[in-house]
């Protein structure tokens, strides 16, 4: 019996070990790129290459924080020196979701991502901004304002006329902005929460019919009767595998004012357009 | 006696409603994962019929194009035809024949569109300099860009998936709802490797 009693206390620890989800947070792919890591304070004009001067930097940065506090969207600006080999689109798409720019289940978020060394740009738009900024027209943008530009080492009035026409581009379209699907999850949860219910209901029952008053020998006290229910309740911390919502420190510490207040934990699919100069 | 009976019988019940839980949670957990899978590759599905219909533009751009090399053409119409003919529902994705059938048309498919862009590229400037083109060029661009990332999502979502069902004691539970292992794409035939189709 007693070794019955510890093959099975076994198989549910292991179970029960076996049980969390395997750390996802419902979206479908882990970091594979190396890229910056996310800028602490958050900042929406990053450049890891020193191409822009201090005033530039923050002109740009003033005008996409005034438009994200206006409209919501983000639009980030990442200027490093290479890619290490990494497609554009793959290196400014992981930028987009590791950073988590535009908001969460909105997915509005556009990364600009230029490559001094390598000569390459890449706008990278997040799955609901797609729509208001095509591969075309972020094409366009690249092809008309960004390359003359960059071919001239106008980088400031490249990336100024480049963010103005995606702010364009964007205007209008999130104003009833459709969600995605909502990452599905929480059933599992429901789930386990059922199940321990059901257990702690069988327990409660077992006890309480353990307890009752013994039928023969009327008026007995029962001695410590009322010590009888468990102490404590253990509640085993199975987690369900329910996700946790789409990542993204929200966080509105707009210090100063007019600071950016965070990424939103936007998400892309690999959408937009690039070229070289 | 009585007593320790009851005991015994609650500490029973109370392991196996442990491990009826974590059961349930692993399960749970197994099927959102399969779920998730099967998300990713409707990803996939969508982004190439994206590229399927792009494909139609460009050939009818082309086609308004007069005496354009018609075996070119032949070619990509053939492979577009293949690729409607071939429909993988995600019910066969742990059919390994089922996704080479499928991955070999969309290969052939962006081969022969490759070829088709390279023509345009060589012999018809006018065509090539359009704005029109040049769009319509992105956008299949953007296209074959969302392929390659949709189909990264699939393999990692694959391998997760078939991580947990290979590992003790997921298995047992997998085993016992009968949940199989997905195919994932051969990472050497894929996008990354396919005819690589720039226009700059």
């Amino acid at each position: 019996m007693l070794r019955r009693l510890s093959a099975l206390c076994l198989f549910a620890l292991v179970v029960a070990l076996a049980s969390p989800a395997s750390g996802q947070d419902g979206r479908p792919y882990s970091s594979r790129f190396d890229i910056p890591s996310r800028p602490s304070p958050p900042r929406l004009v990053n450049d890891y290459t020193g191409t822009l001067g201090p005033a530039e930097r923050d002109a740009l940065e003033r005008k996409l924080v005034a438009f994200d506090d206006s409209t919501g969207s983000q639009i980030a600006v990442v200027l490093v020196q290479t890619t290490d080999g990494v497609a554009p689109v793959d290196y400014a798409t992981e930028i987009l979701r590791e950073w988590g720019v535009g908001r969460t289940d909105i997915d509005d978020g556009v990364v600009v991502l230029v490559a001094t060394g390598d000569r390459e740009v890449f706008i990278a738009t997040g799955l609901g901004a797609e729509g208001a900024l095509t591969d075309a027209t972020a094409g366009t943008i690249v092809r008309s304002i960004i390359v003359p530009n960059f071919r001239q080492g106008a980088f400031y009035a490249g990336l100024d006329g480049a963010t103005s026409a995606i702010m364009d581009a964007l205007s209008g379209e999130f104003d009833a902005p459709t969600a995605r699907a909502p990452a599905s999850g929480g059933q599992g949860e429901i789930g386990s929460v059922m199940c321990l219910l059901l257990v702690i209901f069988i327990v409660l029952v077992v006890l309480s019919s353990r307890s009752q008053p013994p039928s023969s020998g009327g008026g007995g006290k029962r001695r410590g009767g009322r010590r009888r229910g468990p102490g404590v309740i253990v509640i085993p911390s199975f987690g369900g595998g329910g996700s946790f919502g789409g990542g993204g420190f929200g966080g509105g510490s707009g210090f100063g004012g007019g600071g950016f207040g965070g990424f939103g934990g936007g998400f892309g699919g690999g959408g937009g357009a690039g070229g070289s100069w | 006696m009585r007593s320790t009976g009851a005991i015994v019988l609650l500490v029973v019940v109370l392991l196996v409603g442990f491990a009826g839980c974590a059961g349930c949670g692993t399960y749970n957990s197994l099927v959102q994962e399969d779920e998730q899978v099967e998300r990713a590759w409707d990803d996939v599905e969508t982004q190439y019929q994206r590229r399927a219909d792009l494909i139609d533009q460009v050939v009818s751009t082309v086609r308004g194009q007069a005496d354009f090399e018609s075996e070119t053409l032949q070619n990509v119409t053939e492979a577009r035809q293949r690729v409607t003919n071939i429909d993988l529902d995600a019910a066969d994705l742990n059919d390994p024949a089922a996704l080479e059938r499928f991955e070999q048309a969309q290969t052939a498919l962006a081969a022969s569109l490759g070829s088709l862009i390279n023509v345009v590229r060589e012999d018809y400037p006018e065509l090539q300099a359009n704005e029109g083109f040049l769009r319509l060029q992105d956008q299949i661009e953007g296209t074959e860009n969302r392929i390659a990332t949709a189909r990264r999502d699939y393999n990692g979502a694959v391998r997760d998936l078939n991580g947990r069902i290979r590992t003790f004691p997921t298995n047992l539970v997998a085993g016992f709802a009968g949940i199989d292992q997905r195919e994932g794409f051969d990472a050497q035939a894929g996008a990354e490797e396919a005819p690589e189709i720039s226009f700059d």
